[in-house]
């Protein structure tokens, strides 16, 4: 492996680390993703993302640095702006969920919603780049050769001097025709978007790093920029993800990925809007579902409750010990449809919201936690059954990983072991391994098994089968 | 000058509570309590302790000139020939009644027991009970020969009445609890023998009907604490000694928010609501006095706290801090089922919560806002029978919540005012047992607070009307 600094730019925090030839991390830090606003929400604050990483590069123990080999970067998968030639912004950062390009799609039809399926693979959404892209180029001034950027893209081009596009963030544009993996003027001129606005793919090995920037950085001339890709996807690198088998990535949002040799372009597929995309470290395509509710549950019942994260940790790991020993009822718990960001596929409604039910006058903020995971893994089997089939194996990484509560009742409700991988910051780590090159190495997650109990799989089972009339209600009331 | 005394007893759902006050201003002089059990299926023999154990930490009555019981409405008392208690009885919020409100609304049709009673027929009522001990205590029932209600029995005790004293001719009840047993009409003022029969499938002795102003008669000898032969008031159900007291009057309503939330005012007519929500039942001084009640009220409070992990205080100050409306985080709070709707099999829901709503402030706000929508649902139903309503009147534990006052007067375009904290139902018991001394009830005095009023803001209800749309609760 080559020495590397990793940036991973996630929806609410920002990790860099420093990983050595061994893939061993060296130092990390954390920073908590820096925002602006703008007249029509929450944007990205550049300068500081910029300053953050030339910080964390320049603190680095100098006989560290001057082994760095690579920059790779990875990040959330539909955040973009135009930038100019001479990379100054000619629009906003947006979020990847910020959705103020919406009416740029009302004017599609199903024809052509059906159309932008069968080229791009992706289901008509307004987080994908296409949408944001028209709004940019309406909103914004001087935007004469500007490009649409992913973010992680951008910020390659302030370090490299060059605007490109990584495979599998091109893919998350609705831009790109997926079969040829060419930008797709057709689609792009739907929305009235001439498609030289995207810039040209990446190149394999990425971009030299600028002199100045190595100078600024205290980095070799030789060091290299590589755009590892869509964060998940990144994921999937950095678990040892195999055809046949699911990834189930962990964070803000809950994703499920699977590595496909062809994208799935059906009417099955475009109805439970699963999302095709391009794999980042091949010729391959992925196959990809994101539940906007996962990691995130945490941190809305903490704030709920009013609890610190090691209290919330000790109620997790005690309803996890009485789901081991059988006191846990499901049905004494209240029904949650944990929808706090939106609904997944198929229904994919950002203005969907939670549903709590079945609240009685006995109800325990314990009962309100466990709720919430019975009813996240419900939700994740209700979008893995939108999958052509059921894996052989599934991947967990992320904040899951640490959650045995969450583990054991997704193992248990879908009856099929789990391989969990332990170690920390699995997508820097698939970050590393894309910018040097190599074959994903699975070991180097630590995985670990969870399996599940038959009989705690039955009682699972018999739970969802009796709250299944509720839990469709509950969908329906949810937007 | 040696002050004159009078006793008023309140055996409500959760507790007897005596209370001793000056005959001339109704100033409480001394209390007693003793708590009821807790379950839903109870022994009245309990209540008759716990009344002599709320008389004992009173002081005693022996200083006292007259006395009088309210209780909770429509528990029934199941008495048998030799004057004893049958068999437990199931309180006006035990569920387990339900099949049987629906047999007896299916079989005489939902209407027809309205234009008869008044009263839409609830699990809560009498005869629904009656119902419940033919169909689930068969031998039970055919050992009873006479049916109460709890303030009756209470009073019959303390007239002498009891277990191996079976005059049961001597049970004797009010208007307002009459009105409550879905066996009395309204209209004619009297019992409905058929009805009652229907229900039972047979006649039974039935507590004859006292007017406002009437003796039940004299104490009896050899009650620990009482003395013997001092008048003893009417009596009356919770709610109308609680009117009573307040000096309810046409165009007041009273929003109590304990146990249950109840919505009440007085009329000069009985209603029949044909929608189904609005008991036309009568008060204690010949009027009447429709009501409308939740199942779920001051306890929705309790368990948001619980939730929160927080005390009351804290959960009202986090709901002020919150917007109207909790940013669309919408409470149904049918926690314990519900009967107004007749929903007796719902849960609470939580509806359109998300990351950035689903805050404690908000939640807080949703609890309180859910519980009092409601309530302010309630008048609403009384509007619908042309019940005139000009003024509320906020009681009830809830009642003490900054929360629940202030966003109140956010759902309400009523002024509202907040009687002094007081057990009014004791105290109204306690005007019944001054009626006996001077025929007439006493005229005292009631502080109230008016609340500063606040901009209507629509969109609580509005929340809450669709929140009900949405899961067919409408």
């Amino acid at each position: 492996m080559i020495p590397a600094v990793t940036v991973d730019i996630g929806t609410t925090s920002i990790k860099l680390g420093l990983y050595d030839a061994a893939g061993a991390p060296l130092d990390t830090a954390t920073h908590p993703t820096p925002t602006l606003r703008d007249a029509y929400g929450e944007i990205y604050d550049v300068d500081a993302i910029r300053a953050q990483f030339a910080e964390f590069v320049r603190d680095l123990d100098p006989v560290h640095r001057e082994a760095i080999g690579r920059i790779a970067i990875t990040g959330v998968g539909e955040a973009g702006g135009l930038v100019r030639r001479d990379l100054t912004l000619a629009s906003p950062m947006i979020l990847w969920h910020d959705h103020r390009g919406a009416s740029y799609l009302d004017r599609l039809g199903p024809d052509e919603r059906a159309r932008i399926y069968a080229v791009t693979g992706l289901p008509v959404n307004a987080n994908y780049g296409l949408s944001k892209t028209a709004w940019a180029l309406d909103d914004s001034v001087d935007t004469d050769g500007a490009l649409w950027l992913n973010l992680a893209d951008y910020l390659a081009a302030l370090l490299t001097g060059e605007r490109w596009a990584e495979r599998s963030l091109a893919s998350r544009t609705l831009a790109l025709d997926v079969t040829t993996g060419s930008w797709s003027a057709e689609v792009a001129g739907m929305l009235g978007v001439d498609v030289s606005v995207f810039p040209p793919l990446q190149p394999a090995g990425g971009r030299p790093l600028l002199p100045e920037a190595a100078r600024e950085l205290g980095l070799g001339a030789d060091v290299r920029v590589v755009v590892a890709g869509h964060d998940h996807m990144v994921g999937a690198v950095g678990a040892g993800l195999r055809r046949g088998e699911l990834l189930n990535s962990t964070g803000t949002t809950e994703g499920l990925l699977v590595l496909r040799d062809a994208p799935v372009l059906d009417d099955r597929a475009r109805d439970a809007k699963l999302a095709n995309g391009l794999a980042c470290d091949g010729d391959g395509f992925t196959l990809f579902a994101s539940i906007p509710t996962g990691g995130s549950a945490f941190a809305t019942l903490q704030s709920m409750l009013g609890a610190t994260a090691a209290e919330l940790t000790g109620r997790l790991a005690t309803l996890h010990e009485r789901w081991l020993t059988g006191e846990l009822d499901p049905a004494g718990a209240p029904l949650v449809l944990p929808r706090f960001r939106g609904s997944p596929p198929p229904d994919k409604n950002g203005d969907a919201r939670a549903v709590i039910a079945s609240l009685r006058s006995d109800t325990t903020a314990d009962d309100l936690v466990a709720g919430t995971f019975f009813g996240l893994v419900l939700q994740f089997r209700d979008v893995l059954d939108l999958f052509p089939e059921r894996p052989e194996r599934i991947t967990v990484i992320g904040p899951a990983a640490r959650n045995p509560l969450w583990l054991q009742l997704k193992a248990d409700l879908l009856g099929m072991p789990l391989t969990v991988a332990q170690a920390g910051e699995v997508v820097s780590r698939g970050a590393q391994a894309l910018a040097s090159g190599l074959a994903p190495d699975g070991n180097a997650a630590e995985p670990r098994e969870v399996h599940p109990d038959p009989a705690r799989h039955a009682r699972m089972t018999a739970w969802a089968d009796q709250i299944a009339p509720l839990w469709a209600q509950l969908k329906a009331v949810s937007g | 000058m040696t002050r004159r005394l009078v006793a008023g007893i309140d055996s409500s759902t959760q507790a007897c509570k005596v209370t001793v006050r000056d005959l001339a201003t109704g100033e409480q002089l001394r209390e007693g309590r003793a708590a009821h059990p807790n379950e839903t299926l109870v022994h009245p023999e309990a209540w008759w302790q716990a009344l002599l154990l709320a008389v004992q930490r009173a002081g005693g009555l022996d200083d006292v000139l007259a006395v009088s019981v309210a209780g909770q409405q429509h528990t029934p008392v199941f008495l048998g020939a030799d004057g004893d208690v049958v068999t437990p009885s199931p309180l006006w919020n035990d569920l387990g009644s339900h099949p049987h409100m629906e047999d007896l609304n299916r079989e005489l049709g939902r209407e027809e027991w309205i234009r008869r009673t008044g009263l839409p027929l609830t699990l809560s009522d009498t005869v629904t009970k009656v119902r419940w001990l033919r169909d689930t205590h068969p031998e039970a029932a055919t050992a009873t020969v006479a049916v109460a209600v709890v303030h009756d029995w209470l009073t019959w005790r303390l007239l002498g009445g009891g277990p191996g004293a079976p005059d049961l001719d001597r049970l004797v009840t009010d208007r307002s609890e009459a009105s409550g047993t879905g066996y009395w009409s309204g209209e004619t003022e009297d019992y409905t023998p058929d009805l009652f029969a229907h229900a039972f499938g047979r006649a039974a002795i039935l507590p004859r009907v006292l007017g406002p102003l009437d003796h039940a008669g004299l104490t009896a000898a050899g009650i620990p604490g009482i003395p013997a032969g001092i008048p003893v008031g009417v009596g009356s159900g919770d709610n109308a000694a609680a009117a009573l007291a307040l000096g309810v009057s046409e165009g007041d309503a009273v929003l109590s928010l304990g146990t249950s939330g109840v919505v009440y005012t007085v009329a000069p007519r009985p209603v029949h609501d044909y929608a189904g929500y609005v008991c036309s039942y009568a008060d204690a001084t010949g009027a009447h006095l429709p009501i409308v009640a939740t199942l779920n009220a001051a306890r929705n409070l309790e368990l948001g706290a619980d939730l929160l992990g927080c005390d009351f205080d804290e959960l009202s100050a986090l709901a002020l801090a919150a917007p109207p409306g909790a940013e669309g985080l919408t409470l149904l709070p049918y926690f314990e089922g519900e009967r107004t709707p007749d929903l007796p099999h719902a849960r609470a829901s939580l509806l359109h919560a998300s990351l950035t709503n689903f805050t404690r402030p908000n939640f807080a706000r949703a609890v309180i806002e859910g519980t009092l929508a409601s309530q302010v649902w309630m008048l609403r139903a009384l509007d619908a029978v042309d019940v005139r309503v000009d003024r509320l009147l906020l009681i009830g534990g809830a009642a003490r919540s900054r929360a629940v006052r202030h966003i109140l007067t956010q759902m309400v375009e009523l002024p509202v005012s907040v009687p002094a904290p007081e057990e009014y139902v004791a105290r109204g018991a306690a005007a019944q047992a001054a009626s006996t001394l001077d025929g007439a009830f006493p005229r005292w005095s009631v502080e109230l607070t008016q609340l500063p009023g606040s901009e209507l803001d629509p969109r609580i209800a509005q929340q809450h009307d669709a929140a009900k749309a949405v899961l067919g609760y409408a």
